[in-house]
Parts: structure tokens; sequence; C-alpha cells
């Protein structure tokens, strides 16, 4: 199945990489976050992928995926660290979802590597991170 | 008193270290304090307060599990109901927004509180069921209704296609409670106030139907009875004795219609002479055989069983106070059965004596008399059945209210009331130091008594889930006045004579006190119980007979039995100190008084 309204973020270059995610982060789009390339995390992608259809209020839904947990560290996490996420001594590399409102981007919950990325978890954070960007 | 005590500490026990919470939680409203009352604590609560008693289902199903293993089926259930509904508490208000094209800024705002509410109850980890099943629910959605499915402009929004697939499994479970085959059973929960009369009953609303009594406020700030208070205390206290004189009577006027209605035995004495006079009769004696003879014996061995048991259940009802347990209703149904063994021997005895011709007419006369007297003592026995069972009713109002009745309602786990509220200063007379007991009580049906089936409080078993005891004190700083005698003894002597040959004179006292009550400690509430205040005495200083007026303050202690005080005679212009022991109790010969 496609993705039709996720972004691969690319891993060798680092350049585009902060380039694409500054488009992203820039645009009005409620943006999931989906670290690591599992196949249990590209399952979840397909389905985060069709969730961004599933909006109840037709939010401007997206995927940000990144296969690793390296690129944009720096970026993404200060977002967590703000949220308190990753405060409580999970490492960065522990996250495996989280959802940013729109601007200015905020986390709220996210899933941790442990988690199931399933259908409610996954709404759970769109509709957490639409619930904060009213 | 003692046995609630164990309850108390049998259900803390089971709370800590069996691992079940609690399933009531009483919250005190007073004034604007509002606190839970903790199981480990004392549990003092004050005496004008309003209560909030919250039901935790979830614990009482916990409870009603290991307890009755036979209702697991209906509990399943209903913790299914119970977590369906938690999860769709805000279903209205989210599909009603779900059909509109746009939402206004407020609108979109409510609606997604209510539906990040939704999957937030979905991801509690007591609902991973519920969460398979929206997972399950969404995956069906989104093969034949989604974006991206065959059919993708059928236009059903996934939340309404989860939501109404929730509630059609709410209505299919809550018919399957309807018609689950294992015991049923319904909760109540009742409250009573304790204090040295016996216990009363106190509405709780939700939970009964019995009416709030008057209000009755226990004054914090007393400083002496006004004319009106005298006077309402008065009219009050002749009510409360002409009520305690009216129960009884009215107890003893059942008694005595009772007594009056049990049955009249003189055609069965009457009866047993004939049937005597027939065993004696010289003419039938050789013609009589063995069998008949102890067909005869038999009748009169139950009539005079019958006869004996009248007059003991006759002395029973005369004897019987309220207080005491009801054996009567046993003692009755023996009586009915040994009319009925009467009338079984009569037959035998009937069908005996057909087998002799030359006694016939003699037996045709004395069956038509049988018939008659069995005719009527049987009516009368039913008549006195009946009297019994009214009495018994007014026995078990009476008898410490320990009976459930209809004005206490019942529910099932689906329809009971998750709160209920106590007015403390709707529920009649009290004292400081009462007790209030709040009793969660569940009903399991139970055979209905013989005596008379529509005695409905028989027919319920009743078995206490769980219950709170709290005292009613009157919390924080009170004023009260009390009146004694005290020991005096002045500092100087200037300006008067005294007693040469005593230190301690004695004088009447009365004080204004300041007092708290602890919410902590009964130890302090019942025992130590402080007081701090100015008290007024009349002592005799000069001792020429016309007492002098003193004014000072006064500490007193132990429920006012000690007191200590400084104070100045006006009169005599010097100042003294004061002690006073005002025992509970008289002792002869010393003017000691009650502390009033």
């Amino acid at each position: 199945m496609p993705l039709l309204k996720t972004t691969e973020i690319p891993l060798n270059d680092d350049v585009l990489a902060q380039q694409m995610y500054q488009e992203l982060t820039q645009s009005d789009k409620i943006l999931m976050v989906i670290l690591g390339d599992s196949e249990s995390i590209k399952k979840g992608v397909n389905l985060a992928d069709e969730l961004t259809d599933t909006s109840p209020t037709n939010e401007n839904r997206w995927v940000m995926w990144i296969k690793n947990h390296t690129v944009l560290k720096p970026q993404l996490q200060s977002i967590l660290i703000e949220a308190q996420i990753i405060q409580d001594g999970t490492p960065y590399e522990e996250i495996k979802t989280f959802c940013l409102t729109r601007p200015n981007r905020k986390a709220l919950s996210r899933i941790h590597k442990n988690g199931e990325m399933d259908f409610t978890r996954l709404e759970s954070l769109f509709v957490e991170a639409e619930k904060a960007s009213i | 008193m003692r046995k609630r005590y164990l309850l108390s500490f049998l259900v803390l026990f089971c709370s800590l270290f069996l691992g079940y919470g609690q399933v009531l939680t009483i919250i005190e409203k007073e004034s604007k304090r509002v606190d839970t009352v903790k199981i480990n604590s004392a549990q003092i609560i004050d005496i004008n307060s309003s209560l909030e008693i919250k039901i935790s289902k979830s614990e009482l199903i916990k409870k009603l599990r290991s307890n009755h293993s036979d209702f697991n089926d209906q509990l399943d259930f209903q913790e299914r109901i119970d977590a369906l509904e938690k999860v769709l508490t805000n279903q209205e208000t989210l599909l009603k927004r779900l059909q509109l094209q746009t939402l206004n800024a407020d609108d979109k705002k409510s609606f997604y509180e209510d539906l990040d509410a939704f999957y937030k109850s979905l991801l509690d980890p007591n609902n991973e069921g519920l969460r398979y099943q929206a997972n399950a629910l969404f995956e069906e959605w989104r093969v034949n209704y989604g974006p991206r499915s065959s059919n993708p402009n059928s236009g059903l929004k996934k939340e309404v296609y989860i939501l109404s697939n929730f509630n059609k499994d709410l209505s299919l479970i809550k018919q399957n409670l309807a018609n689950a085959t294992g015991k049923s059973f319904k909760v109540s929960m009742i409250a009573y106030v304790y204090n040295d009369l016996g216990k009363n009953r106190v509405h709780i609303e939700n939970f009964d139907i019995i009416n709030e009594r008057e209000i009755y406020s226990i004054p914090r700030w007393v400083t002496t009875l006004s004319q009106k208070q005298s006077k309402q205390l008065q009219e009050l206290q002749k009510r409360a004795e002409a009520y305690n004189k009216e129960a009884p009577k009215y107890f003893a006027s059942f008694k005595a219609a009772l007594l009056s209605k049990l049955p009249d035995l003189s055609c069965i004495v009457n009866l047993k002479s004939e049937i005597q006079n027939f065993n004696n009769s010289t003419n039938l004696r050789s013609t009589i055989k063995t069998a008949l003879k102890e067909d005869v014996e038999a009748l009169i061995t139950e009539i005079n069983d019958l006869t004996s048991l009248v007059s003991i259940v006759s002395k029973d009802i005369a004897d019987w106070k309220i207080d005491t347990p009801f054996e009567i209703i046993t003692q009755t149904n023996t009586l009915a059965k040994s009319v009925d063994n009467i009338d079984i021997i009569f037959a035998k005895f009937k069908k005996t004596t057909t087998a002799f011709v030359t006694i016939k007419s003699q037996v045709s006369m004395l069956s038509e008399t049988y018939s008659d007297c069995y005719n009527t003592v049987s009516k009368e026995i039913n008549g006195f059945t009946q009297a019994l069972s009214i009495l018994k009713n007014q026995h078990d109002r009476f008898n410490d209210n320990d009976e459930i009745g209809t004005e206490i309602d019942k529910f099932t786990l689906n329809d009971l009331p998750s709160t209920g509220y106590i007015k403390l200063l709707r529920s009649g007379p009290r004292q400081k130091g009462d007790e209030l007991e709040v009793v969660l009580v569940l009903r399991l049906p139970q055979k209905e008594t013989a005596i008379d089936p529509t005695i409905q409080a028989s027919a319920v078993k009743n078995e206490t889930i769980e219950s709170r005891q709290m005292t009613m004190q009157l919390i924080g700083l009170r004023s009260e006045t009390v009146v004694g005698i005290i020991m005096a003894d002045s500092f100087n002597e200037k300006g008067f004579t005294p007693v040469t040959d005593k230190r301690f004179l004695y004088a009447p006292t009365a004080a204004l006190l300041l007092k708290i009550g602890s919410r902590n400690s009964k130890l302090y509430n019942d025992f130590i119980d402080l007081g701090f205040g100015l008290a007024v005495s009349t002592p005799d200083f000069n001792t020429d007979g016309t007492p002098e007026f003193g004014a000072g303050f006064m500490l007193t202690a132990f429920k006012d039995i000690l007191s200590l005080g400084i104070n100045y005679n006006v009169t005599l212009d010097t100042p003294y100190w004061s002690f006073g022991i005002n025992l509970p109790f008289n002792l002869p010969g010393i003017p000691i008084n009650n502390p009033q």
C-alpha cells in the first residue's frame, strides 16, 4: 500500500533532512512523528498514513517517518524534553511515536518502544494534538 | 457496640491484606470544609455536617466476586456494561456533532474534549477488551467504508461506526444480564444513628423513602437557655415522654387484642368430655376393640396437648416484651399443626367406628359435634394467626429497626446510584458522641415465612457488604455552660474575719466555658475534654450567712469533673483560688453536685 501522506526523512543527507523538517514543521499540518524501521513500525506507519484521511473534522494530518533515532535528534529531542516526555529517565531512543500540534509545535503523549502502534493509540495521538491545536 | 467495632476492624483487615479497596467513600461537608472521612482515622464527623457517600461499583463487584462465586456471570455482564457505559459517557454529544458539517470554535473544542476522553478511556488498562474491540471495529470500517476502501464515499465516519457498534453490544449485554439464570441480588444502603435509646433510621437521599426528620441543630455557642428555648425544650420533653409512653401502649393494646383472639377451646373441652363418656360407656366398652380405644386415647392426648399449647401461648403473649425475641410464631405454627393432627386422628376414629353398627348413631352425633368444633377452632386459629402477623410487623418496627422494609430502596448493580447524601441537620435529635452507621447491604431472596407470605422483610436475607461507623461531635470551638460546687481559698484575709479552722469553703459556681471538639481523638472528646472560661461564684468567706460575689477564670478537665479557678471576691475585695471535683455521682454527706 503506497504511503500517501507520509514524508520519509532521508537518513544520509542531513541538509535535506533539515530542510524537509523545516518545511513540515512550518506547515499547518498535524504532524505525527514515527521513529524506527522495524516490521511493526512499518505496519504502524501504514496505519498512521491511512488515519491521516480520517480526521473527524478534516484536519490536515501528516506523518513524518524517520527510520532511525539519529537524524533530527537534537530538534525532536528538545521538543520532547520541553513536553517533559523524556525527562523521567526515558531516553530519546526509547520513543517510537508522538504527535506534534500545529505551530508552535508541542508534543503531548508518546508511544514507547514497547508500545503497540494500533488504531486506538495512533488515533488518540492525532486527536490529542488536534484538540491542543484549536 | 463491640461487634460493630470488630466488623470495622475486619473490613480494614480485608482492605489492607486482601487487596480490596473501600466500596464506600464518605465525604464530609461542613461550612466551607470538604474532607474525606478516612477509615483508618478516628472517623469523627461534625454533628451538623452533611455527608456525601460514594459507592465504588468496581470495588463492590470485586467484593461480591470474592464472597459469592454464584454471581460471577452477572458480575461479568455488569462489568462489561459499566466499562461500555463509561466509555460511551459523552456519546450523545459526540454523535450529534459528528453529524454536523462544520463546527464553530466552541463546539469544536467541546467535541475534541469528548473525543479525546473517549480514546483515553479506551487506553485505560482496565478497558483492554474494549480497546481490542475498537481496533477490530476500525479494521472493519477501514475495509468496508474507509477512504481507501472500495466504498470510499459512504460518508460513514469511523467514530460513528465504532460508537454505534458499542451501543449494539451494550444493548445485547443488558439483555443477556436480564435473562441471566444466576442467583439474583439487590443492593441497599441504610444509615442509623445510635444513642442511649437505641438506634434510629436516618434518611439517605437516593437510597430510601424515609421522611427526613425535624431540623435539629446542635448549638455551637451556648450561653444560657432563653425563655423560648426553655418552653420549647419543655414541650419537646413532653412530646418525647408522650411518645415514649405511647409506643409501649400501642404494643400493649395489640397484645391485648391478640390475647382476645386466642382460640376458644370450650367446644374442644366439651368434645373431649363426650369422647371420654363415649369411651367410658359401660354398654359400649365390650364392643369397642383395641383399635378404637387407641384412637380415642390418641384423640384425647392431642386435645390435651392443644389445650396446654393455647395456655402456653397465652402466657407467652402476656409476658412478651417489645424487645424480646419473637418466638410466638413458632408456637402458633405448632398450634395449627395440632388442630390438623386432631382432624387426622378423628377421621381415623370415625373410620374405625363404622365397623360397629351398634354405636353408629352415637358416632354420628359425636362426628357432628366434632365437625362444628373443628370449623370454629380452625377459624379462630386463622384469625389469631392474622392478628399475630400484624403484631409481628409492629414488633419489627420497634425491634431496633433491624429488618429492612419497603421504605428502603433495592437496586441492581445497573441502577445503583453512585452517591447518597445524608443531611445530619435533618436527622432529628442527637447528641455529641452519638454514632452514625452507614451500611451497604446485599439483599438475597429467601424462602417466604410459613406464617405469612406477605411479610416482605422475612423474604429477603440481608448480608452486610460494608459498614462505616462515625462518631458525631461538635468539631472546633464551642461554648458550654456548667454549674457545680467549688472549694475556695482566699489569698489574703484582710477586711473580714476568716474561719480559722478551715482553709477551703464550699461555694456554688457557674461558668461559661470555651471548649474544642477534636476531629482526631475520641479520648480527648470523651474523656479529657478541657474547657476554659469565665466563672462566677458566691462564696461566703466572712461566714455572715450572706453570699459574696466572686468572678474569675476557670479551667476544667475530664468532662468538667475537675476544675481549677483563680477568682476575685468583689464584695470583700480579696482574690481567691478554687478547685472543684464534681464527680458524676453523689457521696452521702458530701455536698458535691454533678456538673450540669
